[in-house]
């Protein structure tokens, strides 16, 4: 006798309680192994980079707090040093102990 | 390879023509090649044994709608053997398509769909060329410079149809721009308001 095995689309996320973010996989299985895995992710994409086109270095500051909302000080630093270095600012050391302390 | 300067010169003696323009720049190389060259220029600096450039950092574009070339390709590459930065430039058209470097840096897969996604640049040979971070069905090319800010269409669920509708932007008011120094100093018009005021008394 034979068995005919077909493999499994599932369609994981994106509300999963496994997934706590907004991602979407459309996996491929067969049985419990993934064979293919079609990442969709882009449900949390918020147009950041479009929106600071229109703003002021100061006013973009707070999007880099909402881009993870686990580390937010690490991305607004990112952003400060990369402003800093393209308008060559020289930042107090003081300053910098404190802002990596922040982190 | 060391220091910026000795980089510099190298990558100038070995590609010569292939290389339009070279600078050093915040502490990083900054490199101009054209369409027709660049794949050359980044497989001799991934493998060349004094460069070692091997992790492709990104792939992104700038819009430059006034340029005839409207879109400048920027590629970022980092050197972990010699803890160095490059940058490389090349400037193409608006239909142009462009070589992927899928075949070089497999990385490159996800970047020149976000390129492709956002720019509306396509790609010669890429193994999976669709859209990655804009919705399902999503039109235009978001971060092209004629893009508006509020975009064409708005989403919202539709009570009479049972399901999420989009149809194009209606606002409530209008863009205001809050482009000031400090806080206390208020927006424009509210500004020549009072100063309109203080002539009349």
């Amino acid at each position: 006798m034979t068995k005919k095995i077909k493999n499994l689309n599932l369609n994981f996320g994106p509300q999963h309680p496994a997934a706590h973010g907004v991602l979407r996989l459309i996996l491929e299985l067969d049985g419990e192994i993934v064979e293919k895995a079609d990442p969709h992710i882009g449900l949390l994409h918020r147009g950041t980079e479009k929106l600071i086109e229109n703003k002021t270095y100061m006013q973009a500051v707070p999007y880099f707090d909402r881009l993870d909302y686990v580390a937010p000080m690490n991305q607004e630093h990112a952003f400060a040093l990369a402003v800093e270095k393209i308008l060559k600012i020289d930042v107090p050391i003081r300053a910098q102990y404190i802002r990596v302390i922040f982190l | 390879m060391n220091s910026l300067e000795d980089l510099e010169k190298k990558i100038n003696s070995e590609l010569t023509t292939k290389i339009n323009n070279s600078e050093i720049k915040h502490n990083q190389i900054y490199l101009e090649t054209d369409k027709d060259d660049f794949l050359d220029v980044i497989l001799f600096l991934k493998t060349n044994l004094d460069t070692k450039f091997r992790q492709l950092i990104d792939i992104t574009v700038v819009d430059y709608p006034e340029n005839n070339q409207r879109f400048q390709v920027v590629y970022l590459f980092l050197s972990h053997e010699f803890n160095q930065r490059l940058v490389l430039k090349y400037s193409i058209s608006e239909n142009e398509v462009i070589p992927s470097l899928t075949s070089i840096f497999p990385a490159a897969n996800w970047m020149e769909r976000e390129v492709f996604d956002m720019y509306g640049v396509n790609f010669k040979d890429h193994p999976d060329l669709r859209r990655i971070l804009t919705d399902y069905g999503f039109e235009g090319h978001p971060l092209r410079k004629d893009f508006p800010l509020t975009g064409h269409s708005e989403v919202r669920y539709s009570e009479d149809q049972k399901k999420v509708i989009s149809e194009p932007v209606k606002l409530e008011q209008n863009y205001r721009n809050f482009d000031y120094e400090s806080p206390w100093e208020g927006t424009k018009y509210i500004k020549e308001e009072i100063e309109n005021n203080d002539k009349k008394n």
